[in-house]
């Protein structure tokens, strides 16, 4: 910005002036308190504070003492600085433009006017409530720490660094959103991450352009980069101990004021399959938890589908048997498998969709009713075969067991894809179906780390904390894939 | 296809081209479906009868949510469609006319094959199968013994509910071979063109209580075949030897007269071993030798303590001798017939080309005259627990 003193934004000499100006600024905003003064040498002065984010006790009892007692008369060049020297709370910079300084101000500063002095000083007496540090709801785990995130930056800042108590724990605070100037944070281990990688992450946040950031979901699509696509590209977290690992292994996180939700970049696929828990049990029980978190995946999003093209195009490749107790189940459904499949998971995801967004404390009642009694009124009614609502509790059950929301909300895409494709042309459907999303998938890069990395790459050597969980003895002397200078850059 | 390089549209059409071209179009729901579970084929005058055995699933239904589970109804769990037509492919259309469902014969598990159709040849009635879209060739292929196919689709006791699926499970539980379309293909071409199929007759099992006897099928590997003909029928003993020498034994029981005094407890063994290795010898002269190793252990009766290595050997070759007794029974027999069902045409094929040559054409006659040795050789394996046997006084 190029701001001279006979700008309308700079802040005037004149207390009167500047009032004209704060009270033309701030018209309508009710919450913001203009608190007169006079100091010692008689020079009025104006506090302008917020009344809903300023802590007023801090104010009335240190702030403005102090101002009272200010004997100094103001000499051109000299007194903003003797000013600040008599005035311990205040920070090192002052504003001498009113866009910044209301920034300030509603962040909850109080600006300190005094007549003749073409600055303001901000006092942080920003007070603003949130909520205390809680136990992980979307991540919870059973083993390991419980803390989360909350929603303020500072306290969720505080606990990364107990976490990490080094000097190379780099935090990176910037501004995003236009109008909403909300604080985001960047945070990364020195040494650690990819200089390379570094440079990009603050590329791309810096070019992010956003009236409004309220939520770290804002910038993922910003971040990755590659929105035309159902796979998440940046892992969110909740977790602090997540956070302090990922930056272990040489990622960077960005954390937002206002959200819990910290991102994680560079991220892969097999990222979102790596619980917490893996880490703190056995690592035989570990590696077994992985195997069945991928296998549940794969059922997430391929059993409606197989269930499908297996029944109605390739029944030669049932055992007799289970030919029989399907062809018997189905034998009063009055409509086609596909169709029964396709109400079936829709009425899943509506299922879904209410439990979440009814009070917590009703909400497993629609579970009761949904599972229960629809289930088993519309098998008894012989709308629904009993081995369908079988397939799909199962494939209900399978997408509960992915770790990350992230990918638990895609793979309902997937098989509702799957689906309609083996609906069409059976299991050759399904397999091109299938072929086509790892195809994708393998295209996709997340800030150029390849996204199926180390697995499509065929680093075979870093496979251990993918397909294993192998001991800590072996995993801790690892070259991690993301450290390492291996990424194709496009 | 210069004028598609580089285009960015290529890959969607390409995906569009693999859309369309497979073909796979042709789902058909379960409930629209008759499963056909056996196929019976027959000689009525001069026409085929197919007898196409497929489930009902409402029966199954019912059986399955009846408190009893018995499965009680007066009507059987299967539906049978029968048609007469000059050819397969005729009756099987006149069949799919009737019902309202899609005959799907993907699990189709056995052709039950007349006897009358069986002696005229069954390749022509079985092209179809073999070529139909269903793979078919693993289904069993069983001659039905002074029957109908039709006939032997009917069996029905309370332990099988389908006779094929009984066929299944007891192939499955006991080892019981029953070759398979595929198998019978392959031997259809073998140089001997000569081969042993499973007979079946449904039989009441007349040793049980009355009200207690089942209908059940009996099945044995005994039906010869020269080409795709029925020629005749092994006798039971050799029926068995035949399926010794050919799948060896699974812990078979056998039983033998220790001493030659009449009316002397026989021995049982239980009989284990690989299948018997023909070797073709061309020196003096062309010959087959036989070689059969199995190992047994008794278990039952044992006359005289097994207690010194001698009366091991003596039970040992006592053995043997009975064995290969019944097995040059068999093969005198087999000579008789001049049915070479071991396929030895294809080892003096194979080990002897030039002797092969200058006699093929006379390979019956051959067979007929060719000296067979017979080696058994029986190894005392298992002793059981005791080395006398519980009667034995010390």
């Amino acid at each position: 910005m190029s701001q001279t003193a006979s700008s309308p934004d700079a802040i005037k000499l004149s207390l009167e002036e500047n009032l004209i100006y704060l009270h033309q600024t701030l018209k309508g905003c009710d919450d913001f308190v203009f608190r007169p003064f006079r100091t010692a040498a008689d020079i009025p002065g104006m506090l302008v504070y917020s009344a809903l984010s300023t802590d007023q006790k801090y104010l009335s009892q240190t702030v403005l003492p102090a101002l009272y007692r200010l004997e100094m008369r103001p000499e051109r060049g000299f007194f903003p600085e003797a000013i600040r020297d008599r005035l311990p709370f205040l920070p090192e910079k002052a504003f001498t433009y009113w866009p910044e300084a209301l920034i300030s101000l509603t962040g909850g500063s109080t600006l300190i006017l005094l007549d003749g002095v073409a600055e303001t000083f901000p006092a942080a007496t920003a007070q603003v409530e949130h909520r205390s540090i809680e136990r992980s709801e979307t991540e919870p785990v059973i083993r390991g720490p419980q803390d989360a995130f909350t929603e303020a930056l500072d306290p969720n800042l505080a606990i990364i660094r107990g976490r990490m108590k080094n000097p190379s724990l780099k935090i990176h605070l910037i501004k995003l959103g236009e109008k909403s100037h909300t604080k985001v944070a960047l945070a990364y281990l020195e040494g650690e991450i990819q200089p390379a990688l570094l440079a990009e992450i603050r590329k791309r946040l810096s070019a992010i352009k956003l009236p409004s950031v309220q939520e770290s979901g804002f910038l993922t699509e910003f971040l990755a980069r590659n929105t035309y696509t159902p796979f998440p590209l940046v892992q969110s977290t909740e977790r602090p101990d997540k956070v302090v690992a990922a930056m272990l292994e040489g990622r960077g996180a960005v954390l937002v004021d206002g959200s819990p939700f910290a991102l994680l970049l560079p991220t892969t696929f097999w990222h979102f399959f790596q619980s917490p828990d893996d880490y703190f049990q056995s690592f035989f029980v570990g590696t077994i938890i992985r195997w069945i978190r991928y296998l549940a995946y794969i059922l997430a999003a391929a059993l409606p589908a197989l269930y499908l093209a297996f029944t109605v195009f390739q029944p030669d490749m049932l055992p007799l048997r289970f030919l029989f107790s399907l062809s018997a189940a189905r034998e009063n459904v009055p409509v086609p498998t596909v169709v029964e499949i396709v109400i079936m998971l829709i009425a899943l995801d509506i299922f879904r969709e209410a439990a979440l967004r009814l009070p917590r404390s009703i909400g497993p009642a629609i579970g009761i009713v949904g599972a229960l009694v629809l289930g088993e009124a519309a098998v008894s009614a012989g709308i629904i075969s009993p081995i369908m609502v079988i397939v799909l509790a199962l494939t209900a059950i399978s997408t509960f067991a992915i770790p990350t929301e992230d990918l638990r909300s895609t793979v309902r895409i997937f098989s509702y894809a799957l689906v309609l494709l083996s609906s069409v042309l059976g299991l050759y459907g399904f397999l091109l179906g299938a072929s086509a999303i790892l195809l994708h998938a393998c295209s996709l890069d997340s800030l150029g780390v390849p996204y199926f990395a180390p697995v499509a790459t065929l680093h075979w050597r870093e496979w251990q904390d993918v397909f294993l969980r192998a001991p800590w003895p072996v995993i801790g002397s690892k070259q991690q894939r993301i450290k390492a200078q291996r990424q194709n850059k496009r | 296809m210069r004028f598609l390089r580089g285009h960015r549209a290529l890959p969607v059409i390409l995906l569009c081209v693999l859309l369309l071209i497979p073909g796979c179009w042709s789902g058909h729901e379960l409930t629209d479906q008759l499963i056909v579970l056996g196929i019976g084929l027959d000689k009525v005058g001069d026409k085929v009868r197919l007898t196409v055995q497929g489930i009902r699933p409402e029966a199954s239904i019912s059986t399955a949510s009846s408190p009893t589970g018995s499965g009680g109804s007066d009507q059987p769990p299967f539906s049978l469609l029968s048609a007469d037509g000059d050819s397969v492919q005729e009756a099987l259309q006149k069949i799919t006319r009737r019902v309202p469902r899609f005959i799907y014969g993907g699990h189709n598990q056995v052709f039950f094959i007349g006897e009358s159709l069986a002696r005229e040849g069954i390749m022509p009635y079985l092209d179809l199968f073999a070529r139909s879209q269903w793979s078919q060739e693993s289904a069993w292929v069983v001659i039905a013994r002074d029957g109908t196919g039709q006939q032997l689709l009917t069996t029905t006791n309370l332990v099988a509910k389908y006779p094929s699926m009984g066929l299944a499970q007891t192939v499955r539980a006991h080892q019981v071979h029953i070759p398979t379309l595929f198998q019978f293909l392959l031997h259809y071409h073998d140089n001997s063109s000569c081969q042993i199929l499973v007979s079946a007759a449904a039989a009441k099992n007349k040793t049980a209580p009355s009200g207690y006897q089942m209908e059940q099928l009996r099945l044995q590997p005994n039906a010869i075949f020269q080409g795709d003909k029925l020629v005749g029928y092994l006798n039971s003993s050799d029926c068995e030897a035949y399926a010794w020498l050919e799948y060896g034994f699974q812990g078979t029981s056998f039983s033998f007269p220790v001493s030659t005094v009449n009316g002397a407890p026989a021995l049982g063994v239980s009989l284990t071993g690989a299948p018997a290795q023909f070797r073709v010898f061309s020196t003096p002269e062309l010959g087959v030798r036989v070689e059969v190793d199995c190992n047994f252990s008794v278990t039952e009766d044992i006359p005289s303590p097994l207690n010194s290595p001698a009366a091991i050997r003596e039970l040992e070759s006592k053995l043997d001798q009975v064995l290969s007794q019944r097995f040059s029974l068999l093969f005198a027999h087999l000579q008789e017939d001049k049915t070479d069902v071991f396929n030895l045409a294809e080892k003096v094929h194979a080990y002897h080309l030039a002797l092969w040559e200058k006699d093929k054409d006379r390979w019956p006659e051959l067979y007929a005259k060719l000296p067979v040795e017979i080696t058994v050789n029986s190894h005392f394996r298992h002793s059981g627990v005791m080395t006398k046997y519980p009667g034995f006084k010390e």
